[in-house]
């Protein structure tokens, strides 16, 4: 069928028409393409260092102290209480030595994953911040990279910062013996590999679950990542030894171990091996993610609340196994809903009204409405802000049989995070 | 004045032949058969087709997850689409994202503001993305902050900034790099009555000057008081598109009319319908509560309460209101708006 329209009385007089081109009046042709992509990310790169620069007080000692305090316990305090590691006075010595490289690696892994992936957990969950960057005229893979870009230079400076301490501090002296080729090259392939984890991290972690990346990831990382003994050493605890090849860090110490000291190491070729492997392996994985969880929120933009939509598929109590909860939304005007799938040959009529009474104890509270048909996504209805406050049935709401006294909550953003919890969510953090 | 087009299941699958672009206009953005499915099995989106030409002032209107900042999203490379293709300037956006979004810029609904820049630096740096030199970008964004009354701000912290300022900055960064469109996506929500004015000044004040703008809303308001063609969608599909003039006159009706009895809605109705020839449908909502759709608004009320009486019942509320969007919707769906 084809409706033909009005010219449109109101058109602005500006259709500049050029015939047989599309041109916008306001470029010249050769801007039409864009800017070119390094250039673009140049401007990327300059934001995200202005932002280190403007948080040096931060950057400095969240990256200090940590290593600070482990060569200061470690290589100077317990030599001087005589409470050596590892025997004798001639393995405290080499400790301090088999340290340094330790800490630039633990400085670099830990740096990669706070730089990269913690801004991202917040942005793609909580701040959005990221449509803007990822509205910079660049393939949204070229934005990705420019993350981990970014990352690592970051933990460039962090190892610039660190490594001194690590040379200085220890009461017992360090014996360095740097080797120029496999330091520069251990530099960026340690820094790029960490970020490309921190990216992966970041794409894949929600902001719950930050905890967890430290405690249960980061931490282990460290402790096994052959920062305080060489890789050589573990063969006294075999299974040890093998087990400890899965972790990136011990690539990373065990490089540096090379390229700054004559202490024992693993063998080159194996480290640059599976950095230069982990790396391409982080950059895809941390790619692939990362354009869905660009993408997330804009498909659902009255989404007030974190957590990812799509994600959201439990199956609220009292409904029929199959629903599927895809989001909860609430819009600026007065109405907010919980958004759910209906599973295909559900029994109701397409566009069948779901209404359901809900009574705790002797008071009827009100009811939700469940709206349906057999494709499309239903919603629950609950009213906002003006009803809060007006004593009255208008007040209460239920869902899934648990009642909700609008009256005392303060907002709508909270009439939701209840909602969201009582179909069985942990209570996710605001936007506001 | 057109008809309005309606989109049958049929029409979707064709790509072109609905909803065309006047022929005097160059088009900016199109939309061909675009669909998104979510990885959840929901139809965001199923198959829309719209040609928006060059200086118009477009408007999607439609209830909250009718599937407008789904097709937005789309349209800006933000949504990778599931079927079909948008073009930008004629670049397809999903083949070639970088060129498509040098040439569109967007005020999202959520603010997108960079928390860790000052005002100013929001817009220098989004001016260098956009490949100005630090010069240029330094004197446009200075400029742009006058003329949307931040440059008293320019220094601060954005987090700092009334949502009317952070959404006006947001606006600034949109045109900044002078896209060939300019897309709202429910821009005034959450605002205050005053910054939505301003706001809305601000973009007419760029259309007026040729700025193509497609905006997002799901008050019928805007779209009725803005745009020059709308476009109503429902459930992923667009079900109308035409001037807000074109869309309210294809009612056929002048006036609607609500009217509250003290009971007997349905024998009212029935009566009215019958008997009153102003009167094109009258329709009992529930016992005392009736819609009349009137061909005129005059003289109308009292013929209505010599109809109560012959049903044997009294008026106790009356009011008419001219056709909106709202009404169009109405008619279209058989729901609300604002559900």
């Amino acid at each position: 069928m084809t409706g033909h329209l009005p010219s449109g009385p109101r058109r602005a007089e500006s259709s500049s028409r050029r015939q047989g081109t599309t041109l916008p009046p306001s470029l010249p042709a050769d801007e039409r393409s864009g800017p070119g992509t390094g250039r673009v990310v140049g401007a990327l790169l300059a934001r995200d260092m202005l932002v280190v620069r403007k948080n040096l007080n931060e950057f400095i000692p969240r990256t200090l102290l940590q290593p600070l305090l482990l060569v200061f316990v470690f290589t100077y305090v317990f030599p001087k209480i005589g409470q050596g590691i590892g025997g004798g006075s001639d393995a405290e010595g080499m400790f301090s030595t088999i340290l340094v490289a330790g800490v630039l690696g633990t400085t670099i892994m830990f740096q990669g994953i706070q730089s990269t992936a913690l801004p991202l957990v917040q942005d793609f969950a909580i701040t959005r911040e990221i449509e803007d960057r990822v509205l910079a005229p660049l393939r949204i893979d070229v934005v990705a990279i420019e993350k981990i870009l970014s990352g690592s230079l970051q933990c460039l400076l962090a190892a610039l910062l660190v490594f001194p301490i690590a040379t200085i501090v220890p009461a017992t002296p360090v014996h360095l013996a740097i080797k120029w080729p496999i330091l520069l090259t251990m530099v960026p392939l340690a820094c790029i590999s960490a970020s490309a984890l921190g990216l992966t991290f970041g794409t894949i972690f929600e902001p719950r679950n930050v905890p967890m990346l430290f405690g249960v990831i980061v931490v282990p990382l460290t402790f096994l990542g052959c920062t305080y003994y060489s890789w050589q050493s573990l063969s006294a605890i075999k299974w040890l030894q093998i087990a400890v090849l899965i972790n990136p860090l011990v690539y990373l110490s065990e490089g540096f171990r090379a390229a700054v000291t004559d202490v024992d190491h693993m063998s080159l070729p194996v480290i640059y091996a599976f950095l230069i492997a982990f790396t391409i392996l982080t950059t895809a994985i941390g790619i692939r993610s990362f354009a869905p969880a660009c993408s997330s929120s804009s498909s659902h933009p009255a989404v007030l609340l974190t957590g990812e939509p799509g994600a959201f598929h439990r199956v609220p109590p009292g409904f029929a196994s199959g629903w599927n909860t895809t989001h909860l939304r609430r819009d600026s005007a007065d109405v907010g809903s919980v958004c759910f799938g209906v599973p295909e040959g559900a029994s109701t009529a397409a566009g069948d009204e779901d209404r359901r009474l809900v009574r705790v104890g002797d008071v009827v509270l009100g009811d939700i409405a469940i709206d349906r048909d057999t494709t499309d996504p239903g919603r629950i209805r609950f009213g906002v802000p003006d009803t809060v406050g007006t004593p009255g049935d208008k007040n209460r709401v239920a869902v899934c049989g648990w009642e909700i006294d609008l009256s005392q909550l303060a907002n709508s953003i909270e009439i939701a995070n209840l909602i969201w919890r009582l179909l069985g969510e942990p209570q996710p953090t605001l936007i506001v | 004045m057109g008809t309005i087009g309606r989109m049958t299941a049929q029409a979707t699958a064709e790509p072109t032949g609905c909803f065309v672009v006047p022929d005097d206009a160059e088009t900016v953005v199109e939309a061909r058969n675009l669909a998104k499915r979510f990885p959840t099995g929901v139809d965001a989106v199923r198959g829309i087709n719209l040609r928006i030409g060059r200086g118009e002032f477009f408007g999607l209107l439609g209830p909250n997850g009718a599937g407008k900042s789904t097709t937005v999203g789309m349209l800006t490379s933000m949504v990778t689409p599931t079927g079909g293709s948008a073009f930008i300037e004629g670049i397809d956006v999903a083949a070639h994202p970088a060129r498509a979004k040098a040439q569109l810029g967007v005020v999202p609904q959520t603010n997108t503001l960079d928390r860790s820049l000052t005002v100013l630096e929001n817009l220098v740096f989004h001016g260098r993305y956009f490949g100005m030199s630090k010069k240029v970008a330094r004197s446009e964004a200075q400029r742009l902050l006058a003329q949307f009354r931040l440059d008293e701000r320019a220094h601060a912290q954005v987090a700092a900034l009334s949502g009317g300022m952070a959404q006006r900055l947001m606006a600034a960064r949109a045109i900044m790099h002078r896209p060939s469109v300019l897309f709202l996506d429910e821009p005034t929500a959450g605002l205050d009555p005053q910054s939505r004015i301003a706001l809305w000044e601000i973009i007419q004040e760029l259309h007026s000057h040729g700025q193509t703008v497609v905006l997002t809303t799901h008050y019928m308001e805007e779209a009725e008081d803005l745009c020059e063609r709308v476009a109503i969608i429902d459930q992923g599909r667009i079900i109308a598109l035409d001037s807000p003039e074109a869309l309210k006159a294809s009612l056929g009706a002048a006036r609607f009319a609500a009217v509250s009895v003290s009971g007997q809605a349905a024998d009212f109705a029935a009566a009215a319908e019958r008997e009153l020839a102003v009167v094109l449908d009258a329709t009992a909502e529930s016992d005392t509560k009736v819609r009349l759709s009137l061909r005129s608004g005059t003289g109308v009320l009292a013929q209505l309460l010599g109809v109560a009486e012959t049903a044997g019942t009294t008026v106790t509320d009356y009011s008419i209101s001219e056709p909106t969007l709202e009404t169009v919707f109405i008619s279209l769906t058989g729901k609300e708006l604002r559900e």
